[in-house]
């Protein structure tokens, strides 16, 4: 059966109640999931409170300000810090969100709560193991399809066409709506998600490619493309506003002007 | 002891490339999607005329029922809901097991029985509506 537990080596308990900064006046608390590969131990929901006068205003500040002055073991992913690299995606407030986007104040809670994106095995902390989700992506073959003979320079599309790229090109592959997803909780193993989606979407409706049949046929399955239920958490959670659930009822409406 | 990033599932030696193509499309699906929005559609004025129909004999005499039901356009719209209720039906629980149960031969066992139980509801409401239409049932004494 799916799992609707977490297994009893996953479940997690209070962890360590970290002290407040000296001489703060204006405190921040955060409650933050550890788990380390190494120590044989359940995660823990760790305690931290930031001196906002301190830190910058956005969550992955606080993240970096807990790291550099109170605790330097926590470990996240993140690099860009302007919501274009997709590393600090993670679960903030019970949404998947980038921590670089999401300020502290917009967050509206005396208790920031942060957990890594959920359902994918967690390799340490807030670093989710999103091996097979890169798989899934790359399974979709995200380049350009052709037969015909290259030209001389470019391949030429009109503006129009180039417009229909618009609201899927932008995905960063940060996994936020791929691991909100309930379907992928369930049978992640064979629907390839949301973001794989979109990515095939944005590949069968570019003018210039050339194996738009060939990219249906490969979704055309009952699990790799019809686990979906528009349950629009993807819509929902997508820290860069995208649509991958219209994207894939786009995919579904192909799949039947071809068959009928 | 920790395991090896990326090996989490299996912990087999194949790629991750290799494990999420698997064993290829099936290269089937619209079908089943398709004709479970076709049912949907059916179903709503099929649904709305069973419940006006059953609303019609609710509470009146045995005998007016029953020449209610034998009416030729009443027992075919109910023999269209029936055709449209039981596949919509048995196409919806398949997409129900098939994202809950995952072990193999319960999954197999459990669609199988699905189609099954979907048939047998099927056939016993043909057969009660055919019976009551062409039958002469006989009259209870008044």
């Amino acid at each position: 059966m799916a799992q609707f537990q977490l297994p009893k080596n996953s479940r997690y308990t209070d962890g360590k109640v970290w002290p407040k900064p000296a001489g703060a006046t204006r405190l921040q608390e955060f409650r933050i999931y550890r788990w380390n590969p190494d120590d044989g131990k359940n995660p823990t929901i760790d305690t931290y409170y930031v001196d906002r006068d301190d830190c910058g205003p956005m969550v992955l500040d606080a993240l970096l300000w807990i790291k550099n002055k109170i605790d330097p073991t926590l470990t996240l992913r993140r690099s860009c810090r302007e919501g274009i690299c997709g590393s600090c995606a993670m679960n903030i407030m019970g949404e998947n969100t980038l921590a670089c986007t999401l300020g502290i104040d917009d967050c509206k809670s005396d208790v920031i709560r942060i957990y890594p994106l959920p359902h994918m095995p967690v390799i340490k902390d807030l670093v989710p193991d999103l091996t097979s989700f890169y798989a899934q992506h790359a399974s979709i073959e995200p380049w350009l399809h052709t037969e015909t003979p290259a030209p001389e320079t470019e391949w030429r599309q009109t503006p129009e066409d180039r417009s229909r790229l618009d609201g899927l090109y932008e995905c960063i592959l940060c996994a936020c709506c791929t691991t909100s997803c309930p379907s992928y909780w369930w049978t992640g193993d064979r629907f390839l998600g949301p973001a794989a989606l979109l990515q095939a979407y944005r590949w069968i409706i570019d003018s210039r490619d050339e194996s738009t049949g060939e990219r249906l046929d490969e979704l055309h399955d009952p699990f790799r493309l019809y686990r979906c239920h528009t349950i629009m958490n993807c819509a929902n959670t997508c820290p860069k506003g995208l649509n991958p659930a219209k994207a894939i009822a786009e995919i579904k409406k192909l799949m039947v002007a071809r068959a009928v | 002891m920790a395991k090896e990033v990326g090996q989490n599932r299996a912990g087999s030696m194949r790629t991750s490339l290799a494990r999420v193509k698997g064993l290829g499309a099936a290269h089937h699906g619209v079908e089943h999607w398709w004709l479970h929005r076709v049912t949907a559609l059916s179903n709503i004025p099929l649904v709305i005329s069973f419940v006006i129909i059953v609303a019609s004999i609710a509470g009146r005499p045995w005998p007016e029922a029953i020449r209610v039901i034998s009416h030729p356009f009443v027992a075919l719209l109910l023999i269209l809901c029936v055709v449209s209720i039981t596949n919509h039906m048995r196409l919806g629980l398949q997409i129900v097991i098939e994202d809950y149960v995952h072990e193999k031969g319960l999954k197999i066992a459990a669609v199988i029985a699905n189609n099954f139980f979907a048939a047998v509801i099927a056939a016993a409401c043909l057969f009660s509506i055919l019976k009551i239409s062409f039958g002469r049932v006989p009259l209870p004494p008044v």
